[in-house]
């Protein structure tokens, strides 16, 4: 492995493919009972147990704007996000993946409809396009009123 | 025990003495005139002393032996108790307090001044100067920092020789020095190729492994010049110091006691005919009765020698001391074994002595003897030596110490086990669950029981976690005392309720809260004397502490007899500061509008004070109290004074909950809300403006539907009966409707990770028996929302 290399947990959203560093991600669960909270942002989906422990989970989905769909590859991934264990529902879990930082170009500002604060780059391996997260960037207090408000529009709109 | 623990134990127990500075400190402002407090500080900072040079830290000893000087000229009636005094002692304290718990690197430069002002306030020439290591200001040599017996002399007799002579070092370490006990041992290695070491203080043996202080002393035999030995022993990297002395007579080090021996009770004090006649002369022997005590410290004591003192202190208070054993002069720095004995002449009656050196800490047995004469005392030691016999005179007094059952326990270690019985309930819960499925009578009745033992498992954990509010409490005095001074005002703080106990996490938590509310009640709510008497009040205002159960609650009041909160004041403030409209506020209530402070971006000071505007709003305050599950009130009344109410649960483990069922989904009510259980039909509930009530029992109570609040749908079709939990927060009651009512359970509150600040109107989540999760309601938030 060459100096640098990092692994990936590369899943699925949209038909998109996105990455989170290895280190971060504790373990990958199948899609259990939620138990939805009152009055909370639209992408948090509720609570879970975890073996004992209660772990808040959000919907990437909701998140960024894909159509919601559950199946038997939907899967939870656990992630640690400021200190804190949070799961994040994702369409699907595809493998793990070794990338050289040199196939990682800095993130363009819109991409998907996403933007730019929360993706830490792109990685390009092959014809593939992965899209880096930052996960500390995902649930920022900015980021939140930024998405409460996109919500609002969206909801405006239709 | 290991250098951390020891360290440990040393910051524990110097906080301990601290506390007794810092509350002495406030009684003597109060009553310059009581010796007794100046004599409580004095022991304080003595023992402070003591157990920091014990420990190395110079910088502790050194601020502790200046504080004692002045203490002990105040204790002579040399100069008087003054507020400059006070305040030094005070910034004294204060520098004691950083050093002790951040370590003797916090503070450099800071510490020369504390020294020189408190010098300074003594007029400075009567203040001893100190000595740069502080740890002995006696003379070397007469403190016996080494001690020899009569085998011990009788053996080092034998090694001299008419060339050699024996030698008294002193070392002293660098300050810094990190591995003592190393650099002793290479001391006296290094000092055993040219010399015959006879003995050391700590011991010699092993001294690698022993507590090695910043100063140790060696003793030995030598040809060589003492100038040569120090020159040899200073060439080791880390000594700062040697100091040399010649001993004339060996038996000039002689002391009368076997630090190993535990037949020392035969020869207790090895009194003779010229310290009796001594004795008679100095002390008048007839004006109380004569006591022999023979103290026997806890097996895990560390600090022998300074709890021999503090015996010694203490028994010097209540009488005048004759002998000890070991000696009582520079009984700190002796070789003290587990067993000591001081004999000594008070006027007090051996219960009231009893009770004074049991209040010191890690003594396990005390043994009172009253002694007819000291002649006789002489004579029966004799007698004893002669037999090897133990006889006992006049009446003894015994008691086993109910101190050494108590044990300090890291925080850590109790929340582990916390957790422990709450992983046990959730899974008791669990098997209840599968017991209820499959009906086993058998197992149902056996879970009973086991859930009576877990049920007292977890009272008996929560109670060891329990913490008397007065940790909290305590630091108000000094706190108030410097505000008044500094914002001159005059205000009495008083306190009740302090032994009201809490969870330790909530008390944790709780300090920063009311030092805001306690500060905001001194700056702003109570005025200055002038105003105060224009207004007809007393000059002197007061703040009132008070802490009291309440169900399964701690109420914790904070009461002054200022000018309360002026709602047209704030009504202007939180409009010019965008908090509320104009029109919003023209609708509040004078209540609503006083709740107004608590919101963010809201602080009411028109000119920033050094005390009370650091940029933390009460908005801070509210949320800090209510992440602990609690609430916070006001009361106010213009020209009378203000109110805070915080309202805290006991605990934050595990709570009685009350399951219920809103659109298939459970949720927990806390049991301790729940008035009663109602089924009400259609008819049975009232519109009274546009809000639904219900009748019990003459009062009308509010209906708050839960679907409604917890954003479900509501009815299809309304249910002919309909189930209300008429639960009760402080004197309001509501009635909530539910789906369906399950029953009671013990549930583990688990804290929800908060990511969207969107979890509002409930308290936390609990793990059911089936492994699902349900939410725990919060009453107050649904009932005020």
């Amino acid at each position: 492995m060459s100096n640098g290399t990092q692994q990936l947990i590369v899943f699925n959203l949209g038909g998109e493919e996105f990455g989170v560093k290895i280190t971060k991600v504790q373990e990958i669960i199948r899609l259990q009972e939620i138990t939805k909270l009152p009055n909370s942002s639209d992408f948090m989906s509720g609570i879970i147990n975890l073996r004992g422990d209660i772990i808040s989970v959000i919907d990437l989905r909701k998140r960024f704007g894909v159509e919601e769909e559950d199946t038997k590859k939907t899967r939870i991934i656990i992630v640690e996000m400021d200190n804190q264990d949070v799961g994040l529902i994702v369409d699907s879990v595809s493998e793990v993946l070794r990338i050289d930082p040199n196939d990682i170009e800095d993130a363009p500002q819109k991409i998907a409809g996403i933007r730019g604060d929360y993706l830490k780059g792109i990685g390009k391996i092959d014809d593939r396009i992965i899209i880096l997260l930052a996960l500390d960037k995902l649930l920022t207090t900015e980021e939140k009123i930024e998405l409460e408000q996109v919500s609002e529009d969206v909801v405006i709109e239709e | 025990m290991d250098t951390d623990e020891l360290k440990e134990l040393y910051a524990t127990e110097s906080r301990e003495h601290l506390e007794i500075l810092n509350t002495s400190l406030l009684d003597l402002e109060s009553n310059p005139n009581n010796l007794e407090i100046i004599k409580e500080l004095f022991r304080a900072a003595h023992t402070l002393k003591g157990m920091a040079g014990t420990m190395g830290f110079e910088k502790v000893s050194n601020l502790t032996h200046v504080m004692e000087n002045i203490l002990d000229r105040l204790r002579n009636q040399e100069m008087n108790v003054n507020t400059e005094i006070i305040n030094r002692l005070f910034e004294a304290v204060d520098t004691l307090e950083i050093l002790i718990n951040e370590g003797e690197d916090a503070v450099a430069g800071e510490l020369a001044d504390v020294i020189d002002n408190l010098k300074g306030c003594a007029s400075g020439d009567c203040i001893d100067e100190i000595e740069s290591t502080s740890q002995e200001t006696v003379a070397l040599g007469t403190d016996y920092s080494v001690g020899l017996n009569a085998a011990e002399i009788e053996a080092a007799q034998e090694l001299l020789t008419e060339e050699s002579v024996p030698l008294l070092l002193k070392v002293t370490l660098e300050e810094d020095c990190a591995f003592r006990s190393l650099r002793a041992k290479m001391v006296s290695d290094e000092l055993a190729e040219y010399s015959e070491l006879l003995k050391g203080n700590p011991p010699l043996e092993n001294i690698e492994d022993a507590e090695v202080g910043q100063v140790f002393h060696i003793l030995l035999i030598t040809e060589m010049l003492p100038e040569d030995i120090a020159e040899l022993v200073v060439g080791i990297s880390e000594i700062k110091e040697v100091e040399t002395e010649v001993i004339d007579s060996l038996a000039d080090l002689s002391i009368e006691f076997e630090s190993e021996s535990t037949g020392v009770e035969d020869f207790a004090l090895n009194l003779d005919d010229q310290e009796i006649a001594q004795a008679k002369e100095e002390i008048d022997l007839e004006a109380g009765t004569i006591y022999l005590l023979k103290v026997t410290l806890d097996d895990g004591c560390v600090f022998e020698s300074l709890r021999a003192k503090m015996v010694r202190d203490e028994l010097d208070e209540l009488g005048e001391l004759i002998k000890g054993n070991p000696a009582l002069e520079n009984i700190e720095n002796a070789e003290v074994a587990k067993e000591f004995y001081i004999l000594f002449v008070s006027e007090a009656d051996s219960d009231s002595i009893l009770e004074a050196i049991e209040r010191i800490s890690e003594i396990e047995d005390l043994d009172l003897k009253r002694i007819e004469s000291l002649a006789q005392l002489k004579e029966e030691e004799q007698q004893k030596k002669a037999q090897q016999q133990k006889k006992s005179t006049g009446s003894s007094i015994s008691r086993k110490l109910k101190s050494s059952s108590t044990i300090r326990v890291d925080v850590e270690r109790l929340d582990d086990l916390m957790n422990l019985v709450a992983e046990l309930v959730i899974k008791r819960t669990q098997v209840e669950s599968v017991g209820e499925s499959y009906e086993l009578d058998e197992l149902n009745k056996q879970l009973k029981s086991l859930g009576k033992v877990t049920t007292e498992l977890q009272d008996s954990v929560m109670k060891m976690r329990m913490v008397p509010i007065n940790i909290v409490f305590n630091r108000f005095p000094r706190m108030i005392r410097d505000l008044a001074q500094e914002l001159n005002k005059e205000i009495n703080l008083e306190i009740e309720g302090e032994e009201t106990e809490l969870d330790r996490t909530i008390i944790d938590e709780i300090g920063d809260p009311l030092v805001h509310i306690i500060r905001n009640a001194v700056d702003h709510g109570i005025e200055s004397p002038e105003e105060r008497k224009k207004a007809g009040k007393d000059p002197v205002g007061t703040v009132k502490m008070s802490a009291f159960h309440e169900g399964n609650n701690v109420i914790i009041e904070i009461k002054d007899d200022g000018g309360g909160i002026n709602p047209e004041y704030i009504k202007q403030e939180a409009v010019s500061k965008g908090v509320v409209t104009r029109e919003e506020a023209e609708n509040l209530s004078d209540q609503e509008i006083i709740n107004l402070i608590f919101s963010s971006g809201f602080s009411t000071t028109e000119e920033v004070s050094d005390v009370s505007g650091r940029g933390v709003g009460m908005d801070v305050v509210k949320n800090k109290i209510e992440s602990l599950s609690g609430s916070v009130d006001i009361y106010s009344q213009v020209g009378v004074g203000s109110t805070f109410t915080i309202k805290l649960p006991l605990t934050l483990a595990i709570i009685q909950g009350f399951l219920i069922e809103v659109v298939e989904q459970k949720y927990v009510l806390p049991l301790d809300t729940i008035q009663e259980i109602v089924k009400v039909t259609e008819e049975d509930i009232k519109t009274i403006r546009q809000e639904e009530v219900i009748q019990r029992r003459g009062t009308v109570v509010p209906l708050i539907s839960l679907r409604e609040e917890l954003n479900k749908p509501s009815y299809e079709q309304k249910p002919e009966q309909i189930s209300v939990v008429v639960v009760r927060i402080g004197e309001e009651s509501y009635g909530l409707i539910v789906d369906s009512i399950i029953g009671q359970q013990e549930v583990v509150i688990k804290r929800i990770n908060d990511l969207s600040d969107g979890v509002e109107k409930i308290a936390g989540a609990t793990i059911l028996g089936d492994g699902s999760v349900a939410l725990i309601i919060d009453i107050e938030e649904i009932t005020h929302g």
